[in-house]
């Protein structure tokens, strides 16, 4: 094989890595990076394949990736406080250390137990369905009992399959 | 580019006395996922501010719309939401279960809608646009119409792998399929996408790659 034919099947591999894995070395497969670098800093055709490459991938960047924002976070948010399967508890970080305790309120506010988790969960409720303060605002300044939780009656959390299809015209 | 991980840091520990709990937290899936379990929708919400974007982004390549890629956003935190309690520490990173739910959705979605056509492109000869700013705007529409014209499944594996760097065993684990029909994905893809685009991106390059 001459030294040309080698050069030649070399450019031909450093094409298909760059095709597969992008312009980038730390992506390229460890096993022949070294190589494929070495190569790339001594012929200037392989030299060029990578500067096209590079130049594509930052036309590719352009591709819009949408934008988040604190609205849709907040939204996000609300929108899981609101489910109907599930229910929220607020819970001040303070509260995570200390073991609960049932009868927590002072008797001399005078008001029961049962009362007062009525009372806070209208309101609590009539202040988030108006607002759009995201619950961590809530969280510092409430004191909410633990609520009931309802379990979905859903597939495991690792059971729900990733079935992104074996039956599509790009399988092998 | 490093391949993300996890969740992004939380505030340096200690930094506020009495919180160092939650700000191990933050720094521990695990730890996040059985608050949120519990109800905790502090928890819930920092994970949203953490993933939301790479999520979206998912979505929106995958998609070509952003009210879209918004809904399936919302959908997989949802879920997220619902199933905390069924959480297994130890066997997966919040975001990996992030894109595997996100993939799902935007298949589903791509699957059961009927085909649209893109929206016409200005009739304006690409070359006769004034600007760098409107050439790159025109450009970012005719990446968007070549992403959208691939097959579901090149287009879901250079998101994963070239937008979202995630590594390529993740991918291919993710996609249900292996390390060498990935590659042949990705290479394909980006083939096609280069065909696509040949008329018009060998022109137009950021002023910091001339």
């Amino acid at each position: 094989m001459t030294n040309e034919s080698i050069k030649q099947t070399d450019l031909k591999r450093l094409e298909d890595v760059l095709d597969t894995y992008g312009a980038l070395p730390e992506r390229w497969p460890g096993a022949e990076r070294e190589m494929l670098l070495q190569f790339v800093g001594t012929d200037a055709r392989a030299e060029k394949l990578v500067a096209d490459a590079r130049r594509f991938e930052a036309v590719l960047a352009l591709a819009p990736a949408g934008h988040g924002g604190a609205a849709l976070e907040r939204r996000i948010v609300a929108a899981a406080l609101d489910d109907g399967g599930r229910e929220a508890r607020i819970v001040p970080i303070e509260a995570r250390k200390r073991p609960r305790r049932i009868n927590a309120l002072p008797k001399s506010l005078g008001v029961s137990w049962p009362a007062a988790i009525l009372a806070a969960s209208f309101f609590l409720g009539l202040y988030v369905g108006t607002s759009e303060i995201v619950p961590s605002v809530l969280a510092d300044s409430l004191r909410l009992a633990d609520l009931a939780e309802t379990a979905d009656e859903t597939d495991d959390l690792f059971g729900s399959s990733v079935y992104l299809g074996g039956d599509r015209e790009d399988v092998l | 580019m490093p391949a993300k991980s996890g969740l992004r840091q939380g505030p340096t520990r200690g930094a506020t006395p009495g919180r160092d709990d939650q700000v191990e937290d933050e720094n521990d899936d695990d730890a996040l996922m059985q608050r949120v379990a519990d109800g905790d929708a502090r928890a819930y919400s920092i994970i949203v501010t953490a993933s939301l974007e790479r999520v979206l982004a998912l979505a929106r390549r995958m998609l070509g719309n952003d009210a879209e890629a918004e809904d399936v956003a919302q959908e997989a935190f949802l879920r997220l939401w619902r199933h905390a309690d069924r959480w297994q520490p130890g066997r997966a990173r919040i975001s990996t279960w992030l894109y595997r739910v996100t993939s799902n959705l935007v298949i589903d979605r791509l699957r059961s809608v009927r085909p649209t056509t893109m929206p016409e492109l200005p009739e304006v000869p690409v070359s006769a646009v004034q600007g760098r700013e409107m050439e790159e705007e025109d450009l970012s529409r005719h990446v968007d119409r070549a992403l959208q014209d691939l097959p579901e499944r090149q287009r879901l594996a250079l998101t994963l792998f070239h937008f979202e760097e995630l590594p390529m065993a993740e991918v291919a684990a993710m996609m249900d399929a292996s390390v060498e029909a990935v590659e042949s994905l990705l290479a394909r893809g980006r083939r096609a996408l280069k065909k696509s685009l040949a008329e018009s991106w060998q022109d137009y390059l950021p002023e910091d790659l001339n």
